[in-house]
């Protein structure tokens, strides 16, 4: 039995003529799933479906075996969203805006009061809650709208490029905050465009681009197809030709590129083997500079979109 | 009903205590009757006359309109446009609770400076005024026809920020255009206007006559055969109902992009 709390089938939407999200057939969670596509992918979209806020052009969505739509806003109490527009109620102090979330929610003024206490002490802001929302810095800012996703306890978390302006120690905090929700058995869909964020915080990732599913399933297997391409590597020598014919001798490179009289950059099928042999070389003092191409979310994307084509 | 007066209670801070907003309600009515206590004594016309003829109009064609676009519009349109209704309609709330908050809220923000703007004058027109009895029962009639008038504008301001993407055009065509103009003049549309049962009722709760006089003549051309205060009152309640049930409808299929 299947108990993936988020599924979709062949959900579309287009605005106007601009396609948006197109036949995304796709289960999520439990966990935490990342979410990854360059901007104008599609996520924020799809996010937006999942929690009700647009309707499909075409095909539905499911949040815990119960159809998302207007007529079933009961749902809502299971997700919570942290949109990703800086966007918010500026003269509003933060806790007066999450009491005032809270008291949509249904509770009486003292429940939601206590709600959001709760809900900023969640995300390290507790002493900030008398502060007005436009004297409170990005990161901040960007802590209080996770912690407006979070009043209710949801059982899946939909944060939308949530990491965006928060300084290293606050990042890891979200991170930690993000890896427990997903440990206690609920749900979070993480969106992101950079590769890095989301690796760290799970291996479930569903790919889109240009609105439609490229790839889903683990980050590893798809890692593992960027390692059956050639990689590219540069590197700054003062006598460039010696290594290259010694990396041609050892059949290390598949081909090579003079890009000046001291740079060159090489592709190769076999990474390890070529950096082992490249070590050596500099720790002999014959590398200046050496730069791998990062396996980063653009070459995850050109490696599938070619596939795909 | 938590949700709803959080909501109310929310728009109300926000909107409803704009000391600018209501200070110019308290300001312009008072400068008006100053400005006709100026006049010579022949050109000069009693309390009761004032809120009649005078306060009357300002309050119903001028005043009411000009509040709806100031007050109900952007309450509407701001959280569109900017984005902050995707924390309103991602909440677990009904969405015919978000616009009864709405309409609750917006009716209450504009309730106040109505009020101030209906009641100010008074302040200076009683103690010169003999029959204060009369005065009284004039000064709560209009305003409580302009709390009735919020009603229907409130709603129609409310259907059209949450129906429409750019609402201004249609707000003043129709809250200015149908309903302060053409509910104010003779001609086909006047019948269908809320202002021309705001008027109606105006007659009966202020003692205006049919014929106005004065500068109530520029502006209201008398309505031959006016509505009773039933059918006044029905139209009203009546067509905000309506409104409120189609701003319910458009903010059920509002995408928020």
């Amino acid at each position: 039995m299947n108990t993936s709390p988020i599924k979709c089938h062949r959900l579309s939407r287009f605005y106007g003529e601009v396609q948006g999200l197109s036949e995304l057939t796709v289960q999520a969670g439990p966990g935490v799933v990342g979410l990854l596509g360059p901007n104008g992918s599609g996520k924020t979209t799809f996010m937006r479906l999942l929690c009700g806020l647009i309707h499909p052009s075409r095909g539905s969505v499911e949040i815990c075996g119960s159809a998302v739509g207007p007529g079933n806003r009961e749902l809502l109490r299971k997700v919570g969203y942290a949109p990703g527009e800086d966007v918010h109620f500026e003269n509003e102090k933060a806790l007066d805006f999450l009491a005032f979330l809270s008291a949509l929610g249904g509770d009486s003024p003292t429940a939601a009061r206590k709600r959001g206490e709760e809900a900023l002490a969640k995300v390290d802001l507790a002493d900030r809650g008398q502060h007005q929302i436009k004297t409170l810095s990005k990161g901040m800012r960007q802590r209080i709208k996770v912690a407006q996703a979070l009043l209710f306890s949801p059982e899946i978390l939909l944060l939308d490029e949530p990491l965006n302006g928060m300084d290293p120690v606050s990042r890891k905090a979200l991170l930690d905050l993000v890896l427990e929700h997903g440990n206690s058995g609920g749900t979070v869909l993480l969106a992101s465009h950079v590769l890095h964020e989301i690796e760290t915080v799970t291996d479930q990732v569903v790919l889109l681009h240009h609105g439609r599913l490229l790839a889903e399933g683990k980050l590893s297997d798809i890692r593992s197809l960027i390692d059956q391409k050639p990689r590219r590597l540069t590197l700054k020598s003062q006598n460039p030709r010696e290594i290259v014919t010694a990396l041609l001798n050892e059949n290390l490179i598949t081909s090579v590129e003079f890009k000046s009289d001291n740079q060159l950059a090489v592709e190769t099928k076999e990474i390890q083997p070529l950096l082992r042999y490249l070590q050596n070389i500099g720790k002999k003092g014959g590398i200046d500079q050496l730069e791998l191409s990062d396996q980063n979310l653009e070459s995850v994307f050109e490696l599938l979109v070619g596939s795909k084509a | 009903m938590n949700e709803v007066g959080a909501l109310w209670r929310f728009i109300l801070r926000r909107k409803g205590l704009s000391a600018t907003l209501n200070g110019l309600f308290l300001a312009l009515p008072i400068a008006l009757v100053a400005w006709r206590a100026s006049l010579s004594q022949d050109t000069q016309l009693e309390a009761g006359e004032i809120y009649g003829a005078l306060i009357g109009p300002i309050i119903l064609s001028g005043m009411l309109p000009f509040l709806t676009l100031l007050v109900m519009l952007p309450l509407t349109v701001e959280p569109f446009e900017r984005g902050t209704a995707t924390y309103l309609l991602s909440r677990p709330l009904p969405r015919w609770k978000v616009v009864l908050g709405f309409y609750l809220g917006g009716i209450s923000a504009m309730a106040i400076p109505l009020a101030i703007g209906a009641l100010a004058p008074a302040a200076i027109l009683w103690p010169s005024t003999p029959d204060t009895l009369s005065l009284t029962k004039k000064v709560l009639g209009l305003t409580s026809v302009a709390l009735l008038g919020a009603l229907p504008y409130g709603a129609l301001t409310l259907l059209l920020g949450t129906a429409i993407r750019k609402p201004l055009l249609w707000s003043l065509a129709l809250v200015v255009g149908w309903g302060s103009v053409a509910g104010s003049i003779t001609g086909p549309l006047r019948a269908t206007s809320p202002h021309r049962y705001l008027h109606s009722l105006l007659r009966k709760w202020c003692d205006v006559p049919n014929t106005w006089e004065g500068l109530g003549k520029t502006f209201s051309i008398p309505d031959l055969t006016p509505p009773g205060t039933i059918l006044s009152l029905t139209v009203i309640l009546g067509s905000s109902a309506v409104f409120l049930f189609f701003a319910w409808k458009g903010i059920q299929r509002r995408d928020i992009i």
